[in-house]
């Protein structure tokens, strides 16, 4: 059986209760509920324009919904600086942004933001090899990277605030693939680091059950229903 | 010489021969602008007499109430110019273009007639109302190119925006570049008129002065003071506008909340 919605349960990482979201006077989300947990992976399709994309851009606190909670492990997110709540909280993009200038500027962006110190080049050499970047070097240009390669860029941007959290949005929509396949090995790999939960959502399985092993569920009339 | 030699009615009624020469082009080329041409010069007449009147009734006052008052409705009017020019949004924008405009004016143009000129009373109303209406008629164009520039690329950049508050900035942190290039673009006008003037283009407050009769040293010296005071204005005007409206482009929670208005 699987568990789209338990009784408040303090392992949840986060809760979502009833959450409405409208365009105007069209409604996309309605009175929505789902639990992500610790080390859990949620893989959430539905058709083309079933607001799985306007899901995550509430979670990330990039739209605001009409109405309904989310907690963040117990706490309601309106408590918490809504800064911080991204650190925790963090959404990938469905098409990679690298700003202008190197690889390494690019991995650290969210340091421009905050107080911590920036990882060493020797960490971040690593973490490139260990995502199948080791042909990439630091100093390069990020633009001139595949999509694949500025995905797994952009991932590895967002694990270095090292979410609680992460928000993926059809990453592999427009990979390959091999570049799908090495994009999922790299967020199955952020899942085990650090027990982290993963909301996927895609209009297809974009390349995760292989790797991933997720729970799945649909989004369908604005509610999230458990697949079939 | 005291003053400019005055021109007759016929003389007046030849100048419309540039008009008329240029109305004969758009028929020839079918460019479609005799109505514009013929309404532009309709409201130039009638608009430019209305205010040769108004300026001899406003050139005796003597309340400075007045005169402030009568130089608020010049920048309210042209807050209102700028709404037509400006791509249309979600955001409303109008009275804090106008707050802006009537604080950083009104400062420039006392500093400029009070200490500068040195005019008395400070609100001498044949130097206020003219050099007000040159700092107010350029930095109009300056606020309505910076807004819609800054509205453009909130718009345009919007992934990228959203980018850098997805990792932890602020509203003002990831609107910096944005902010910085909007300021920069209602300022480049005015930096480039310093660039060409007495060079490429004697300016029309200069010509005036000179045609009137002054000295032409004491002209350059006026003109000099509103080039600067040009420049000044329009960054003073663009900086609180930018300032003030960005804020209402999003939200108390860093959300970018400026959406396009379809028309």
């Amino acid at each position: 059986m699987i568990n789209i919605v338990s009784e408040l349960s303090t392992e949840a990482v986060l809760q979502v209760r009833d959450l409405t979201f409208r365009y105007g006077s069209t409604p996309v989300l309605s009175e929505l509920s789902l639990d992500l947990y610790r080390d859990d992976v949620l893989l959430l399709t539905g058709a083309s324009g079933a607001g799985k994309s306007t899901l995550l851009r509430v979670l990330a606190r990039l739209l605001e919904p009409e109405s309904g909670t989310v907690l963040l492990n117990g706490q309601p997110r309106e408590d918490i600086d809504p800064t911080r709540y991204r650190r925790r909280v963090a959404y990938l993009q469905q098409q990679p942004v690298m700003v202008s200038g190197s690889v390494r500027e690019n991995l650290l962006l969210s340091f421009r933001f905050g107080s911590a110190e920036p990882p060493s080049r020797e960490l971040l050499g690593e973490m490139l090899d260990r995502t199948a970047l080791s042909g990439v070097s630091l100093e390069q240009s990020a633009a001139e990277l595949s999509v694949g390669q500025q995905q797994r860029i952009a991932l590895l941007r967002l694990l270095l605030m090292e979410p609680e959290v992460l928000l993926l949005d059809e990453p592999t929509a427009s990979l390959d693939d091999e570049a799908a396949r090495l994009l999922m090995e790299a967020v199955a790999a952020a899942r085990e680091q650090a027990d982290r939960a993963v909301l996927l959502v895609s209009h297809n399985d974009g390349g995760a059950s292989d790797v991933l092993s997720p729970r799945r569920a649909v989004l369908r009339s604005g509610h999230v229903e458990e697949a079939s | 010489m005291t003053g400019a030699m005055d021109i007759g009615i016929p003389q007046l009624l030849i100048a419309l021969l540039f008009i008329v020469t240029a109305g004969v082009a758009s028929l020839r080329l079918r460019l479609g602008l005799e109505r514009d041409l013929l309404w532009g010069t309709l409201r130039t007449v009638a608009q430019l007499v209305l205010m040769g009147f108004v300026l001899i009734y406003v050139f005796q006052l003597r309340q400075w109430y007045l005169i402030v008052g009568l130089y608020t409705v010049m920048i309210l009017f042209a807050a209102w110019i700028i709404r037509g020019r400006v791509r249309s949004t979600s955001v409303s924008y109008f009275l804090p273009t106008f707050m802006s405009m009537a604080v950083s004016y009104l400062v420039i143009n006392v500093l400029v007639v009070a200490v500068i000129v040195q005019a008395d009373p400070w609100y001498l109303p044949k130097y206020f109302i003219p050099l007000g209406g040159m700092i107010i008629g350029n930095s109009m164009n300056a606020i309505a190119i910076a807004l819609d520039r800054l509205f453009s690329d909130l718009i345009g950049k919007r992934a990228r925006i959203e980018l850098l508050i997805s990792l932890g900035a602020t509203a003002r942190e990831a609107s910096a570049e944005v902010y910085r290039d909007a300021i920069r673009a209602g300022m480049i006008p005015s930096i480039n008129a310093m660039m060409g003037v007495g060079v490429v283009f004697i300016p029309g407050m200069m010509t005036g002065q000179i045609i009137a009769g002054s000295d032409p040293l004491v002209a350059v010296k006026y003109q000099i003071v509103v080039m600067l005071m040009l420049v000044g204005s329009t960054a003073l005007g663009s900086l609180l506008v930018i300032s003030l409206v960005r804020r209402r482009c999003f939200s108390a929670d860093h959300r970018l909340t400026i959406r396009e208005r379809s028309s």
